[in-house]
């Protein structure tokens, strides 16, 4: 069975685009979308103690979020030894040298700078897709 | 000594004996014959006592005239001696001597002159009586004083004291010579006979009596107009001369403190006294000739100075210690400069730590602004690029033709802001990142921004031409985004040319448009480059709009951007203290002419 696709984003524009941008390139898994950190991290490490059953086969993270942004998820993900090797690709908006320096230090997958033109992110999102979910063999 | 009145009495007394003599024999002639006829009556008797008596007389004379005539002689003989040996002992005196004895006659010519005329004055006798006096030799400013030592060459003058005078004469050698000149009588028995000239040589006494009156006034001078105050103290350290700077510095007078002791009086400042006393003390017993004291001392008043004393001690030549000679600095003024200039520092120190912090709270609040921008301003767009193209896609059925145009038109702002706003965020990076100095090939970075410009618009002709290398000091990767904005300029601005040409180089030695001299080699450690295109141009009326963000000088239609690119490389050329400016005209092309660093890393 396919695994999921965890998308952490808090922009429902940038949700439902992102969605779209899956489906234009056939990418059939189930998103489950969380809409900031805390709800991210909710969702791998489970409410009150209960894990959840599965993994998500990628979790496409944006940084700039409220309450917990992107960089503090992606290091409890990495601190976490149950999500240590889960593969995690910033898809954010910032080009930042720093945001990416801080962003592969911390141990993220990918860094991936979501283009303003659709179909330029259309592009992204299949490459990003075939990569991770296709080609690639997971840690988990 | 050898006296004319001996003579005399020898005059005298050759008269006496002869009138002795005549008397003698007038009487004995008179008496002894008178007398010899009354006693002898014997005629023949009496003629032969007469006889006897006439030989007598003859033999008494005979002897007493050998008697007398022997002992004059011998005395003769002995005064001839003793003359001549007078006479040698004052010819050598006079020809030895070191001074130049002339004669001056009665007709008030020179009859003789000594040889020591020839050391002295360089002329030799006879060259001196030709020239019957000296008065061509004295030097006009003395002159009037020589005439007055001339009046009285004449004899028949009374007598009067020998005339001195100090007198300038020309020696031989054509020099001005100092002479002391003495004018006086030649007698001989009494008599005037004739006038000596005695001339002395005194011109290296002169002439140092001269430098050292000299020497003496300019260091009087030196010492009343130094800002320096100067003190000279005895062996005692009493103090022995005190100059009216003194007195402005420290407020005593000359007359308070002369004579002084250090015990007598308090200008040195009390925790400091200790420490000068050791220093002196090593003065005073020959340890140190020289010093330099920097204490405190006391005014008059009691206000505190600080001072800066330069001590020399003055020995004699035996060595022992004759004075101590002290200049005196009042620095005070500099010391509390020094103290404002320090305060001021800290002062200032205090103020751009606290603009640093201004500015680095600044800084990022810019950084965080720039952040969001580029996260949250960009967000918006693409939903609305995207959700634009989802309407393209899904919905183009419901859509009429003008409908998707405007929706492509939607589309395409979006996109172009998007553009924006990434060049504002670069404009700003650039302004943020660290410059790291290196050796960067221009030419080398042109030809590959060329070479991908062209990959992306192959149907461009363009001729570009560089150097094999140009090299200058700066960052790479700003460089980079430097040389990439020229180039595309300059590529974008030749679109309409046929074959459009694109040149960079060292600009070599010439006058830039402002009249300044441009040199394109190192020119204090700087070099110039131009970027040159045959394009469109503009004009240089507007040029002073070209760098300024957001200007631009053709529209969207004519040619597309974003009006960034032109202030992104002026930041990027002030970044490495260089300078822009351009030069164009209307459809004539342009130059873009900037100065970077040259210096080896």
């Amino acid at each position: 069975m396919e695994r999921d696709i965890l998308l952490v984003e808090d922009n429902p524009d940038d949700v439902d685009l992102t969605i779209m941008a899956l489906e234009k390139s056939n990418i059939l898994n189930k998103v489950k979308v969380a809409r900031n950190g805390e709800e991210a991290l909710d969702m791998l490490h489970g409410l009150n103690g209960v894990e959840p059953q599965a993994l998500p086969a990628v979790v496409l993270l944006d940084l700039n979020m409220p309450k917990i942004n992107g960089l503090e998820v992606l290091k409890e993900i990495r601190s976490n030894e149950r999500t240590r090797r889960l593969p995690v690709v910033i898809l954010t908006s910032s080009r930042e040298e720093q945001d990416i320096i801080r962003g592969y230090d911390l141990g993220a997958n990918s860094y991936i700078r979501k283009p303003v033109d659709f179909e330029n992110f259309v592009s992204a999102v299949r490459q990003l897709g075939l990569y991770w979910l296709v080609l690639n063999e997971s840690g988990v | 000594m050898w006296e004319p009145n001996k003579y005399r009495f020898f005059q005298l007394n050759t008269w006496n004996i002869v009138i002795f003599y005549l008397l003698l024999g007038f009487l004995w002639i008179l008496f002894s014959d008178r007398l010899l006829e009354q006693a002898m009556d014997d005629p023949a008797t009496l003629t032969q006592l007469q006889t006897i008596k006439g030989w007598f007389y003859v033999m008494i004379t005979g002897v007493l005239l050998f008697v007398l005539i022997n002992r004059h002689t011998t005395r003769i003989g002995r005064m001839r001696t003793e003359f001549i040996e007078r006479f040698d002992l004052y010819r050598t005196l006079l020809e030895q001597g070191n001074q130049v004895v002339i004669q001056v006659d009665e007709h008030q010519h020179f009859s003789y002159a000594n040889s020591a005329v020839r050391d002295i004055l360089g002329y030799n006798d006879s060259e001196l009586q030709t020239m019957h006096d000296i008065e061509a030799l004295v030097h006009p400013n003395d002159r009037s004083r020589f005439g007055e030592l001339r009046k009285s060459y004449d004899i028949k003058q009374k007598d009067h004291e020998p005339i001195k005078k100090r007198i300038r004469l020309r020696h031989k050698n054509e020099s001005w010579r100092w002479y002391f000149l003495i004018l006086t009588d030649k007698r001989s028995f009494e008599h005037i006979e004739s006038r000596l000239l005695l001339v002395r040589d005194i011109h290296d006494e002169t002439t140092l009596f001269e430098q050292l009156n000299e020497a003496h006034s300019r260091l009087s001078y030196h010492i009343q107009n130094t800002p320096l105050g100067f003190v000279e103290w005895d062996a005692d350290m009493r103090v022995m001369e005190w100059s009216s700077e003194s007195e402005q510095i420290f407020g005593w007078k000359r007359e308070e403190v002369v004579g002084l002791l250090t015990g007598e009086w308090t200008m040195v400042y009390s925790d400091d006294a200790q420490f000068v006393m050791k220093r002196m003390k090593n003065m005073l017993q020959g340890k140190e000739l020289r010093n330099v004291i920097s204490n405190r001392n006391y005014t008059k008043e009691g206000d505190v100075l600080h001072c800066e004393w330069y001590n020399s001690a003055l020995l004699d030549r035996d060595g022992r210690l004759v004075s101590i000679m002290s200049l005196v600095h009042d620095i005070t003024k500099r010391i509390n400069a020094q103290e404002d200039l320090k305060k001021l520092n800290a002062l200032l120190e205090e103020k751009v730590r606290q603009r640093t912090r201004e500015l680095e709270l600044v800084n990022q609040e810019l950084e965080s602004f720039a952040y969001s921008v580029s996260h949250d301003l960009r967000a918006p767009l693409r939903g609305i690029d995207g959700f634009s193209q989802v309407l393209l896609e899904k919905y183009a059925g419901q859509l009429d033709d003008q409908g998707m145009e405007y929706l492509n038109r939607v589309r395409q702002a979006s996109q172009r802001m998007g553009n924006l706003i990434d060049d504002i965020l670069g404009l700003s990076r650039i302004s943020r990142v660290n410059i790291k100095m290196e050796r960067v090939d221009l030419a080398a970075l042109g030809r590959e921004i060329i070479e991908s410009l062209q990959e992306k618009e192959p149907e461009r002709k363009v001729n570009f031409s560089a150097p094999e290398e140009l090299l200058v000091t700066g960052d790479t990767s700003l460089l980079r985004v430097m040389m990439q904005n020229l180039l595309e300029n300059a590529w974008k601005y030749s679109a309409t040319r046929k074959l459009a040409e694109i040149e960079i180089g060292y600009r070599e030695e010439g006058k830039d448009d402002n009249g300044h001299e441009e040199n394109g080699n190192e020119e204090n450690g700087h070099v110039t480059v131009y970027v040159r295109d045959n394009g469109v141009g503009f004009s240089m009326k507007y040029h002073d709009k070209l760098f300024m963000p957001f200007q631009r000088l053709h529209t969207q239609d004519e040619f597309q951007g974003t009006g960034i690119g032109l202030a992104t490389v002026q930041r990027i050329v002030y970044r490495h203290s260089g300078s822009i400016h351009a030069e164009s005209k209307e459809n004539g092309g342009a130059d873009f002419i900037f100065k970077l660093p040259d210096k080896s890393v």
